[in-house]
């Protein structure tokens, strides 16, 4: 099923917050959107927009929720992670909007690597208005 | 202790697209995204305190209605919000239709005011960054109208 999208508007650009035990900088962009509900797979809708701009191949080096360990490969690996959201908007008519929050994580041995694949996926996300997704 | 009181999610307002046409016939305005302010009843009160009396008095004047004002989520092409049937043609073309207003849950002649009005002011909004495109709207009552099936007001 489809969502579609009001908005998915980034909270701020991207930056490294640290490295891990492999020595891979990690760097995160923290998202909040806005859809028509019901929404269910929004981590994999989001994981499709940031495949098409190059953000990696769903299942190898783009991955989607916490579901065990993260490869240990040099990277970029991305990940997007559901981060919550705030209460749904409403109208007295029955219509509702969720507002829902994501975190982009991208890993890599290679700091100018990671930047600039955390960068392009910044630069494609933020500003989507009125979009149709589906997983 | 009784526990009477009621969430206001769900009200709607519904308006004749057709006045004319098809007089009567409701359409629900869709989604009203705010607060609906009902519009309430007053009356002006006039001091007429004579001097050797020592407590205040006041006649009341005639019944009077604030405006319904309300917010919506503006769908451009949304046959209660457009300028071919919707709120935008009424305020283009002056004209006088019925408004229908139900609390959460009311039925006919149950939590409900039936009147007639115009459209005074309509507006809508795009945000820049952050938003859905919303609309503000103001309908001004005139004549007499219905609480529940009860007229209130002959004119």
């Amino acid at each position: 099923m489809a969502t579609r999208y009001l908005e998915i508007i980034a909270v701020q650009r991207p930056f490294q917050y640290m490295t891990d035990d492999n020595g891979r900088s990690l760097f995160s962009c923290n998202f909040n959107a806005v859809a028509a509900a019901p929404v269910s797979a929004f981590e994999e809708e989001i994981a499709k927009l940031v495949s098409q701009a190059g953000g990696g191949t769903i299942g190898s080096t783009l991955l989607v929720g916490m579901r065990g360990k993260i490869p240990e490969t040099d990277g970029p690996i991305t990940l997007v992670l559901d981060s919550g959201g705030t209460a749904p908007m409403e109208t007295h008519d029955g219509a509702k909007y969720e507002r829902l929050s994501f975190q982009v994580i991208v890993r890599s041995k290679s700091y100018t690597a990671g930047r600039d694949l955390a960068l392009t996926i910044w630069r494609a996300l933020d500003g989507q208005r009125n979009v149709t997704v589906a997983a | 202790m009784s526990t009477k009181a009621v969430a206001g999610h769900g009200a709607t307002i519904a308006i004749e697209l057709l006045p004319v046409g098809s007089p009567g016939v409701f359409t629900v305005i869709a989604e009203l995204n705010g607060d609906i302010s009902w519009p309430g009843l007053s009356r002006s009160m006039t001091e007429v305190t004579p001097h050797q009396d020592d407590i205040d008095s006041y006649v009341a004047g005639r019944l009077g209605r604030e405006s319904l004002s309300f917010s919506t989520n503006y769908i451009f092409n949304d046959t209660t919000h457009d300028h071919l049937t919707g709120l935008q043609k009424k305020i283009i073309t002056n004209e006088l239709f019925g408004v229908r207003l139900r609390g959460p849950g009311g039925t006919a002649n149950t939590d409900e005011v039936i009147a007639s009005g115009r459209v005074e002011s309509i507006g809508h909004v795009d945000p820049v960054r952050e938003g859905a495109r919303t609309a503000d709207v103001s309908i001004k009552l005139t004549k007499g109208q219905k609480i529940d099936g009860v007229q209130v007001g002959n004119s």
